[in-house]
């Protein structure tokens, strides 16, 4: 037999040694569990092909929990892509790793965007009197016998009718506007030494703009 | 693209003179000479092996088989004709090898690349090798790395200067990464566009894989040839490494499949690899 020829057939048998061993050594981390699994040297992941390798990080072996996989003694499965819906899948170290089915996370998803909207109307109720204020000042003609009512004494009132439902002193009402009492005095013309009986207008104005004629 | 080398004709026995150079050490050409060294010995083909290179790493692998040339360059300094001198064994050995139809490798360290190719302008070596009628052949590997570009690149443009008849092949070592993959803003990537890449119309080239995870590194350091390394049973391996028997399959067969890459990127360049050697 020429040199060549005994070394191919050497070469060969180390190639085919290498396919199994490499096996081997996948068969052996793929049972390990996945805490064991992360103390083995890295060295040892480097002997396995890339597809080897993609397929151990891809896919772990799944476990009901983890007391189950503290007391595994038993052999390990060979089904590293068979999970249970909803099941719990541990990953290296202690943490664990929800695995959801499809309905399951729409149901979060729906959930978040609910609390989402209930924060943001929560939000507006709050932030109302604020944002009026930004706003620009409503328009007015001189005489209000057209302006709008006011259902409310609030301070991002403006621009409106407020008719009174039980007596109130005009003080008490330009606190409730937060108005200096001056300003809503002047705007109802008004000295304010008598209080406001039931039925009585306030007129709302801020003087933030002339008034149109 | 990779262009090859198409041998001529079927001169499988012709012997040739085969180059091993750099201009930078560590970018594999003695890995690369040792398995040129290998392929010609499973072939069973007479070949002559020089080592001009201080760090004799030829030398530690195949034995007492290997013609060191070393150079004292400290003294060609004081005495240029020394430069000269020093080259003349290996002319001497060259015209002995018409008679003995033997092929020659010559492995170069990165300093003594020049000065052979110094010598060889003016010693008028190419003409030479074409009286003898004996083609030769460089390869100048370089890893991904601006440095080892560079070198390469200055390597092939000299021994094209120096040596117009030997064809010249780069040698894409991917030890540590694959060239198509270097960051187009990277210095190394300026340099292979720059500074290779012209030259590459010219030259044939093929890729030298790296082995795979390390895999080489304990025969190495035992200086064993890949030949040898993959001879070795599996307890041997074991002995050698103190890996585990399963691990130490792998490491041999790592050594085998890098080896097999190579006899097929070697194939091109040397037709007697053709004879006799069917794989699978």
């Amino acid at each position: 037999m020429s040199k060549a020829v005994h070394f191919q057939s050497a070469m060969a048998s180390a190639l085919a040694d290498r396919n199994t061993a490499r096996d081997e050594i996948f068969a052996w981390l793929r049972g390990l569990p996945p805490e064991d699994r992360a103390k083995v040297p890295p060295e040892k992941f480097a002997r396995l092909t890339a597809e080897q390798f993609a397929m151990l990080l891809g896919r772990s072996r799944p476990q009901k929990s983890f007391e189950a996989a503290n007391s595994n003694s038993g052999p390990a499965s060979d089904t590293p892509f068979n999970r249970q819906k909803g099941g719990r899948t541990r990953l290296y170290g202690t943490g664990t790793l929800k695995i959801c089915s499809p309905f399951q996370r729409a149901a979060k998803l729906a959930s978040i965007v609910g609390i989402c909207t209930g924060l943001a109307s929560i939000s507006a109720v709050y932030l109302t009197p604020y944002t009026a204020r930004l706003a620009p000042p409503p328009i007015r003609q001189v005489s209000a016998a057209k302006w709008p009512q006011c259902s409310r004494l609030t301070s991002s009132t403006d621009g409106c009718v407020y008719y009174v439902e039980s007596a109130l002193t005009w003080s008490a009402a330009a606190q409730m506007l937060d108005i200096p009492l001056p300003v809503l005095l002047q705007a109802n013309n008004a000295s304010g030494a008598s209080p406001l009986a039931k039925g009585s207008p306030i007129i709302v104005w801020r003087f933030r703009r002339p008034l149109s004629n | 693209m990779v262009n090859m080398i198409q041998p001529k004709g079927r001169d499988v026995n012709r012997p040739r003179i085969i180059f091993t150079a750099k201009s930078k050490g560590g970018v594999g050409a003695s890995t690369l000479a040792l398995c040129i060294a290998d392929q010609y010995d499973l072939a069973e083909h007479p070949l002559r092996i020089f080592q001009v290179d201080n760090q004799a790493r030829l030398s530690k692998s195949l034995g007492r088989s290997i013609i060191s040339i070393n150079i004292a360059f400290g003294d060609a300094r004081r005495d240029p004709s020394m430069l000269i001198r020093a080259f003349d064994p290996l002319a001497v050995q060259i015209e002995d090898m018409r008679m003995s139809n033997e092929s020659a490798l010559i492995d170069f360290g990165p300093t003594e690349t020049a000065r052979f190719l110094e010598w060889a302008r003016l010693a008028e070596f190419d003409d030479d090798l074409v009286v003898f009628n004996l083609p030769g052949i460089v390869f100048v590997p370089a890893v991904a790395e601006p440095e080892a570009i560079r070198a390469a690149a200055k390597t092939l443009v000299e021994f094209e200067k120096s040596l117009p008849s030997v064809k010249r092949v780069f040698v894409r070592n991917e030890r540590d990464g694959e060239f198509e993959r270097l960051h187009p803003a990277s210095e190394a990537a300026r340099a292979f566009r720059e500074e290779l890449l012209p030259l590459l119309s010219s030259v044939a080239e093929f890729r030298m894989p790296a082995i795979e995870a390390g895999s080489w590194r304990w025969f190495e350091a035992a200086c064993l040839r890949f030949t040898d390394a993959i001879a070795l049973t599996a307890e041997e391996v074991m002995a050698l490494t103190g890996l585990s028997r399963s691990e130490s399959k792998i490491v041999r067969g790592d050594v085998a499949a890098w080896l097999r890459t190579m006899e097929e990127a070697l194939r091109p360049f040397f037709p007697f690899m053709d004879d006799g050697n069917d794989h699978e």
